[in-house]
């Protein structure tokens, strides 16, 4: 018996079950960015801070965390701990790549704990080199059950829109810019071959949403579109102002929406001016009026009693419609709305015996399929302390209610008595099923508190639309084919705004930046963005309009800013299906190359100009 | 200087560059390496000579060059001999333990045993906890941090730097030194879940990066078994490179031919002001930069090593008042915590299950 059990165990050691590699726990930091220039407040420190304690305080560095890395900025700001020691890092590339928050690369770092593995998984990391983790499968693993806890994070997901949102918020580019920048683009494809190449599929397939378009169904009215989307229609269209493509709203607190005419002059031919709420958002009012030159809207996000905190922000879409005497189809428009509180309320007071227990998350939950876990978000009034402690004195439990395996279901660490529940979705799960969820919270002496929750079942998001450049008319179902030139913004930055946005591998521009551009995302185009303060650039316009008519410098400017935008088209184009190795290391030659583009037109419009 | 001068310790303990090192072996009676060398693990040239000082490969390992030089970047063996010294500070609470009680049980993890110990939770979630309790907690680990230190020293002459590593944990006696700090590789943590250390070498590697590491150590007096046992051990190791061989090995020197090391009495302990404990340093450590930016370089790179470590510990960087070092996620969480929530996000996810 005792020489069976010997032979045994090398092979229960060489064959651990995964199901027994034990746990590991994840702990994410984004810190703010970087303040506007001249905006910085005066920090008071706070009472407690002891001496020698103001050198943690400093703010130096290119980038929030910079002063907390060990290397070069974005190396090792992802670290896998055992006993409290770094053993193994990943970079940046894997916040942009695995996790996909681009915005937050400079801003984030995330440790990872694995003292909860099994002792035999962390035998099987740990190398007596002490040079990182074996990258085998236990490793793989733990990547996994990062991207699955962190991938759709409703706290990472609002940090990295709201990030992304700054730059919608930049100056729109010239329109004669444009127009220049879509010739040359256009030109550019006509010489060469589509470059979304095997990844779009033209005729009437039903495969065209790889593009990154999904199908859309329209009656018959014209609106912004890319130029390869429905047919073409003439001018006048809808736009609105400001021109940013989300509009951003405080709750109770009305907002101005103009809304306009392309041409101009066509908005006194408006016969019919329709505003549509959105359905699913009823706490948003939408009031319309049409004035001479042009239409208002005013939104108004109603805070019902109660509302929590966390239901934000809410997203919400107003369709605008108007008809045009003499013109048979309605032009429309589509707003999005963000509604978000600008300051976030006093911490709740918690208390030592909890009583409520609610979820938070906007029901029905969407559950969707995929290998991320879906977040729903839940409050109580309990301390923190009482479910982290060693020794906690109340545990959370959840559990599908009803028939079928229950999924895998874990809790983030509350927060000021907020927290999240992960749920993992199961794969028998179809489209459209409901689910109903029940949590419970227990406590000593049999306390027991409970929230449930419905869910849908869903698809992972598809990416929305993008906002075109042309009136298009679009009549039924449609389906996106191979395209030429995808949508894209032109957006221009100051000095004012360098710390709004990042610029390629840094947190905030600089005078030496020329351009930058932003890959889209499911939410955002494409987005080439000009820096009009480029030290270089500001001499050369000094100079030129010291010999210039205003005529001339406007038209010398719009010819560099078109070509510099093409180049960042061009660059963006060089990326598509590739990934970067280092991502800094990349975004670093790009940055140099957008300056070196930028100083070459410079010289030689200089030089013509002599 | 003789082995029996009264202030061969001091002048030991206060030795920071390749020149004061010298000086001190100039006066020892060191048996040099061309008259006695490990060939191999039995082989030697030439004979012991009693009374006189030997170079003994560490861990009495011929071919430990291998083993040795296994630090990719400087900053690793350093925080390795920091995670040796928060060891030491819990095995001496432990051994403290068991005199009073026998039968006490392990502490089940390193947490677990400072917890028990120290009385401070894991060091990032201290930012967590309200204010009067995170203040109590705080002034805690204020207290035990000063039982270990980490400082460095640059001499301006030499243009070399010297790293010491000081605890004032359990410490060793000299019969035992070869056995433990000198040793490669043998470790009775394995089985002790509440040490952190596997391998048992991390903090060797940091030999090879120094021209002369100088080892004391001395137990703790209440854990000492006999009068003996308050003799403080010393050594001094180096690389030795044989002649027409390419296999350099690390050598400590020793009084003994089992490896024993040479020790100076109580008395003299005492008088250095050498109390209990262990104390490394590392002389002419190469970070391949020899400018004053190593120190500002330091305390962000120790943080992020050590990025949540067991127990606090204090550095000296070039200069006489400490930085307390908590790791970089208590740094992050405190950060955190003083933005206010809603500006910035610390958010975390306990025993998520690996599959």
């Amino acid at each position: 018996m005792g020489e069976t059990a010997l032979q045994a165990q090398p092979f229960a050691y060489d064959d651990l079950p995964v199901a027994e590699l034990g746990t590991i726990s994840i702990r994410v930091f984004v810190l703010p960015a970087k303040p506007k220039k001249g905006s910085e407040k005066v920090s008071e420190l706070p009472l407690d801070l002891q001496e020698g304690e103001e050198f943690m305080l400093d703010d130096k560095g290119a980038t929030p965390v910079a002063s907390y890395l060990e290397a070069s900025r974005g190396k090792r700001c992802v670290v896998y701990l055992v006993n409290g020691q770094r053993q193994e890092h990943d970079d940046n590339s894997f916040i942009v790549q695995d996790l996909g928050f681009r915005y937050l690369r400079a801003r984030m770092m995330i440790m990872v704990d694995v003292d909860g593995l099994a002792q035999e998984a962390i035998g099987r990391l740990m190398q007596g080199s002490r040079q990182g983790f074996y990258k085998g499968a236990v490793r793989e693993a733990i990547t996994k059950r990062i991207v699955a806890t962190l991938k759709d994070d409703p706290d990472l997901l609002r940090l990295e829109q709201e990030a992304e949102e700054a730059v919608s918020e930049l100056s729109a580019g010239d329109e004669k810019v444009k127009q220049t920048l879509d010739q040359l683009i256009d030109s550019h494809h006509d010489k060469g071959h589509s470059f979304a190449e095997g990844l779009g599929v033209a005729g009437d397939t039903h495969n065209g949403e790889e593009l990154g378009f999904k199908t859309v169904k329209k009656d018959g009215v014209v609106v912004l579109l890319p130029p390869d989307t429905g047919v073409a229609a003439d001018y006048p269209v809808l736009t609105s102002q400001p021109a940013a493509s989300i509009i951003r709203l405080r709750p109770n607190v009305p907002r101005e929406i103009a809304i306009k005419s392309i041409p101009s002059g066509h908005w006194a031919a408006v016969s019919q001016f329709n505003a549509e709420s959105d359905a699913r958002v009823l706490e948003l009012n939408v009031k319309k009026e049409k004035l001479e030159d042009q239409g208002k809207l005013t939104l108004l996000f109603n805070e019902p009693e109660g509302f929590d905190e966390d239901e934000y922000p809410v997203r919400a879409t107003v369709k605008v419609t108007a008809r045009f005497n003499g013109i048979a189809e309605a032009r429309q428009l589509e707003l999005s709305v963000l509604v978000k509180p600008e300051n976030y309320k006093p911490e709740p007071k918690l208390l030592d015996d909890p009583l409520k227990l609610k979820v938070t998350s906007r029901e029905p939950v969407k559950i969707r399929r995929g290998d991320a876990d879906t977040h729903v978000r839940l409050r109580w009034d309990g301390k923190d302390c009482l479910l982290t402690d060693d020794m906690p004195d109340w545990k959370l439990s959840a559990k599908l209610v009803g028939h079928g395996t229950q999924p895998d279901m874990n809790f983030s660490d509350p927060l000021a008595g907020r927290f999240s529940l992960l749920i993992s979705p199961r794969p028998e799960w179809q489209v459209g099923e409901r689910l109903k969820f029940e949590v419970t919270a227990s406590g000593p002496k049999g306390r027991e508190l409970f929230a449930a929750f419905e869910a849908d079942v869903i698809d992972p998001p598809q990416p929305l639309e993008k906002p075109g450049k042309g009136p298009r008319l679009v009549d039924g179902e449609f389906k996106t084919g191979t395209m030429r030139r995808p949508p894209y913004e032109l957006k221009t930055i100051k000095r004012d705004d360098y710390s709004q946005t990042t610029c390629w591998n840094s947190s905030e521009w600089t005078d030496d930046d020329a351009g930058a551009f932003h890959a889209p995302t499911e939410r955002a185009p494409l987005i080439l963005i000009i820096n009009e303060d480029m030290v270089e650039l500001r001499e050369f316009r000094q100079a030129l309009t010291k010999r210039n008519t205003e005529q001339d410098v406007q038209r010398k400017l719009n010819k560099y800013t078109s070509h510099i935008g093409f180049h960042l088209y061009q660059m963006y184009q060089a990326t598509v299906g590739k990934k970067d190795a280092d991502v800094d290391a990349a975004d670093a030659l790009r940055r140099a190359e957008a300056r070196r583009v930028g100083l070459t037109m410079i010289k030689l419009m200089d030089v013509s100009e002599k | 200087m003789p082995m029996n001068d009264p202030d061969l310790l001091s002048r030991l303990l206060q030795a920071r560059s390749t020149a004061q090192v010298e000086a001190i072996l100039t006066g020892l009676s060191v048996v040099v390496p061309e008259n006695y060398q490990w060939l191999s693990a039995d082989e030697r040239s030439g004979s012991w000579q009693p009374g006189k000082l030997h170079w003994v490969p560490v861990g009495r390992d011929r071919g430990n060059g291998g083993r040795i030089k296994l630090a990719g970047e400087p900053m690793n063996p350093l925080a390795e001999r920091l995670v040796n010294g928060m060891e030491s500070l819990i095995e001496l609470a432990r051994l403290r333990e068991l005199l009073k009680n026998s039968t006490a049980v392990m502490p089940a993890s390193p947490r677990d045993a400072v917890l028990r110990y120290f009385g401070f939770p894991k060091l990032d979630a201290i930012e967590r906890l309200e204010d009067e309790e995170r203040k109590e907690k705080r002034a805690m680990v204020d207290k035990v941090r000063k039982n270990l230190s980490i400082t460095l020293d640059f001499e301006k002459k030499s243009r070399q730097f010297a790293v010491t590593i000081r605890d004032h944990g359990m410490g060793q006696t000299p019969a035992n030194m070869h056995k433990t700090l000198l040793s490669l590789g043998r470790t009775d943590k394995a089985d002790k879940p509440y040490l952190i250390g596997v391998f048992g070498q991390g903090g060797s590697s940091a030999f090879s990066i120094a021209k002369y590491s100088i080892v004391a150590s001395r137990r703790a007096a209440d854990i000492r078994k006999s009068a003996s046992d308050g003799d403080a051990g010393w050594t001094i190791v180096r690389e030795i490179q044989p002649k027409g061989r390419r296999d350099p090995y690390y050598a400590y020197l020793a009084i003994a031919e089992d490896g024993g090391v040479p020790h100076v009495p109580a008395a003299q302990a005492d008088k250095a002001g050498f109390e209990q404990g262990a104390h490394f340093c590392h002389i002419a450590y190469d970070f391949g930069a020899s400018d004053s930016a190593i120190a500002r370089s330091m305390y962000q790179s120790l943080n992020h090593v050590l990025f949540n470590p067991v127990m606090p510990y204090e550095l000296f960087a070039l200069k006489d008042t400490p930085e307390p070092m908590l790791g970089t996620a208590q740094r992050l969480a405190r950060r955190v915590r003083m933005y206010g929530r809603g500006v910035a996000l610390d958010k975390s996810f306990a025993a998520q299950p690996v599959v």
